[in-house]
């Protein structure tokens, strides 16, 4: 390990001695590149307007994205779905338990039964007489 | 006398008060920032596998978007790393353009460039570097080594972590050692 880090040590010396040395900054060049500057405009840096003009609009870009998150939730945001819907007509299953007896629901349910026949046989009744009225 | 440029803040004083000038538009200032980056910059570009044909070129571009960018300059920073970082762009853009210029069939005829660096030939190193190493390996070693940046200062040419950059400075090294041991010459840098 020791050898390693010496020889790390050593090459990066050699690297630092190798680097071929600076020589003179050629007059001649220097002065082409200093006549091809000429006239040449220095572009400004950017100013109060330009950051001013940034800063809008960066404003502009959240609330553009507040905007279209807004929407997003708005439209994806699920409809909220009742339980169960509620019908008064319909005795709820767990109602059945406070019934009083199985007695007296046979005894109403025959009841309407009874009711409906007969509603049933009287709608049919009038509908024979009015069709039959019409036929004769 | 070539005038020195280093990366630390003292030495390239006179550029960086220079540029300020020239932001204040004293224009004939910037000469004094051309004559500091000549040798650097043709040094630079030399060792990077720009030709000698191309490499004024590559020296006024880099000077043309150097003087473009003087306001956007801050002088109380380091001045060799922000000219380097545009040397290097202005490179890599030419580097990206310039097209193959060797018919491969004679491709076979070029010399190889790998040589070993022998005892008393320390300057054959760097080539022996760069026919070893990636490009990128020996473009961060010669900025470490050849132009004596701090790592932070290589990070930030190249845009990369300063951590990230002593990785693979390190790796750099170690692949290096190990190509100089392959090739027996290992024992003519100690």
């Amino acid at each position: 390990m020791k050898h390693d880090n010496l020889t790390e040590k050593a090459l990066e010396v050699a690297l630092k001695r190798a680097a071929p040395p600076l020589s003179r900054a050629d007059k001649e060049r220097v002065a082409r590149v200093c006549d091809g500057l000429a006239g040449k405009p220095i572009e400004r840096a950017p100013g109060f307007h330009h950051a001013l003009t940034v800063a809008v609009l960066r404003v502009a870009a959240c609330l553009v994205l507040a905007g279209s998150v807004f929407v997003l939730f708005k439209t994806l945001r699920p409809v909220p779905v009742s339980a169960t819907p509620h019908l008064a007509s319909i005795p709820h299953l767990r109602d059945i338990e406070t019934w009083e007896s199985a007695k007296i629901v046979t005894g109403i349910l025959s009841n309407e039964s009874s009711n409906l026949v007969s509603d049933i046989a009287t709608l049919t009744t009038i509908l024979n007489e009015r069709s039959l009225a019409i036929l004769f | 006398m070539a005038i020195a440029l280093a990366s630390n803040t003292e030495s390239d004083l006179p550029q960086r008060q220079a540029m300020k000038a020239v932001a204040n538009g004293d224009v004939q200032a910037f000469r004094i920032v051309v004559e500091a980056l000549d040798p650097r910059l043709i040094r630079f570009f030399s060792q990077l596998g720009v030709p000698e044909s191309d490499r004024e070129d590559l020296f006024q571009e880099t000077c043309l978007r150097l003087y473009r960018a003087v306001e956007s300059y801050d002088p109380q920073r380091p001045f060799l790393p922000w000219a380097l970082t545009i040397a290097r762009r202005v490179m890599l853009n030419w580097h990206r353009a310039c097209k193959p210029t060797v018919a491969l069939e004679e491709a076979d005829n070029i010399p190889a460039r790998q040589r070993s660096p022998g005892a008393g030939a320390e300057s054959d190193l760097w080539e022996f570097a760069h026919a070893c190493l990636s490009a990128s390996d020996y473009e961060l070693l010669w900025l470490r080594y050849g132009e004596d940046l701090e790592p932070a200062e290589i990070a930030m040419i190249t845009h990369r972590t300063s951590v990230h950059v002593r990785v693979l400075l390190h790796r750099a090294r170690a692949a290096l050692a190990l190509f100089l041991k392959k090739d027996g010459c290992a024992h003519t840098l100690i």
